[in-house]
């Protein structure tokens, strides 16, 4: 040692200084610690009160630093495992931070899509909404009576084919007002407007309207 | 900040980092329900192309040609089937089996009204019932 344990005490040199000595850990007392020196146990678990206080003074720096950075020819290992593990540790709460935004998203998603489907139509949409299920009501009684009127001629795979288009074509309004109320209900009201709005044009009982 | 906070490394998120969203793709029971339904809409499309075949015929064995719009009434109801049934099929890609069995039924029906608008077209159009 080239300068006096006492002169180090007055130096403020910190941790890259090579003859900063470490502090006592805060949570040992001197009686604690005199008494530990007395007894010549340790104090803690995997820490030597002789050398924390006063190492540098017995056993000088070179000990204290080979205690904290283990054998020497795994000195150069070391800080590779330093890198690794902090590199780890930065993935493992990147991973955990990019998760719970995930969780936060799907969250906000839901609260949204509960809010939506809590949300009560305006009177608009809801008069709307009844008017084209009247149309569409017209439709499939218009669907009955040509179904009614028109009976069938053919026989074999062509009967059944006619009776069953006939009766889709009853059933088609009321099919296309529930299926797109049920699939588009979490869409906006424009959306199902539109689908409705749609299916008035494609649904028309033609054969009511022209009589043949 | 100390010196070896500052040389601590960048964090690498590995490649098996989590993905974006997968899409949902029809599932087997889907394809049951698509093939299926895909029977029905054939049968249409038999019905449709026994009528255009047949009538045709009739016509050319009075020597009558056929009115165009007529004939494009029967191609028509060939072609309506197909369509509606190649839209849904597109329409249901990424639906729930259930959705899109719905969603088939409700095409269906669609392709039953359009065929009876088709034939009251062409009833229209040709009022009269050429004897075999």
């Amino acid at each position: 040692m080239a300068r006096d344990p006492f002169d180090d005490a007055l130096s403020w040199g910190d941790q890259n200084d090579p003859t900063y000595v470490e502090g006592e850990p805060s949570g040992i007392d001197d009686d604690e610690l005199s008494e530990a020196e007395k007894s010549g146990t340790r104090s803690g678990p995997g820490e030597d009160p002789f050398i924390s206080s006063t190492g540098a003074a017995v056993s000088g720096v070179g000990l204290q630093h080979e205690s904290r950075k283990g054998p020497r020819w795994a000195s150069r290992a070391v800080p590779d495992e330093k890198a690794s593990a902090a590199n780890a540790e930065a993935v493992a709460s990147a991973r955990a931070t990019q998760v719970e935004a995930e969780r936060d998203a799907a969250a906000d998603d839901d609260l949204a899509a509960a809010e939506a489907d809590g949300r009560q139509l305006s009177s608009a949409a809801l008069i709307t909404f009844g008017i084209i299920g009247g149309i569409l009501l017209l439709y499939t009684v218009g669907w009955l009576v040509v179904f009614i009127r028109n009976p069938l001629a053919p026989t074999g795979l062509a009967e059944i084919v006619q009776n069953l288009q006939g009766v889709l074509a009853i059933a088609a309004p009321a099919l296309w007002f529930i299926v797109t109320l049920l699939l588009a209900a979490r869409r906006r009201v424009a959306v199902r407007l539109i689908w409705l709005i749609l299916g008035v044009v494609v649904l028309v009982p033609w054969p009511f309207l022209t009589g043949k | 900040m100390t010196s070896e906070s500052a040389a601590a490394p960048e964090p690498v998120l590995p490649a098996s980092a989590p993905a974006a969203p997968t899409k949902r793709v029809r599932g087997r029971a889907g394809w049951i329900v698509a093939t299926v339904f895909a029977f029905l809409f054939a049968v249409d499309v038999f019905e449709a192309l026994s009528n255009l075949i047949g009538l045709t015929q009739s016509f050319a064995s009075v020597d009558v040609a056929m009115p165009a719009n007529a004939l494009g009434a029967l191609i028509g109801l060939v072609a309506a089937p197909i369509v509606v049934y190649a839209l849904i099929l597109w329409a249901t890609r990424r639906m729930r089996t259930g959705s899109a069995l719905l969603v088939f039924l409700v095409g269906f029906a669609v392709a039953a009204v359009i065929t009876l608008d088709l034939q009251s077209v062409y009833r229209g159009i040709v009022p009269f019932v050429i004897p075999s």
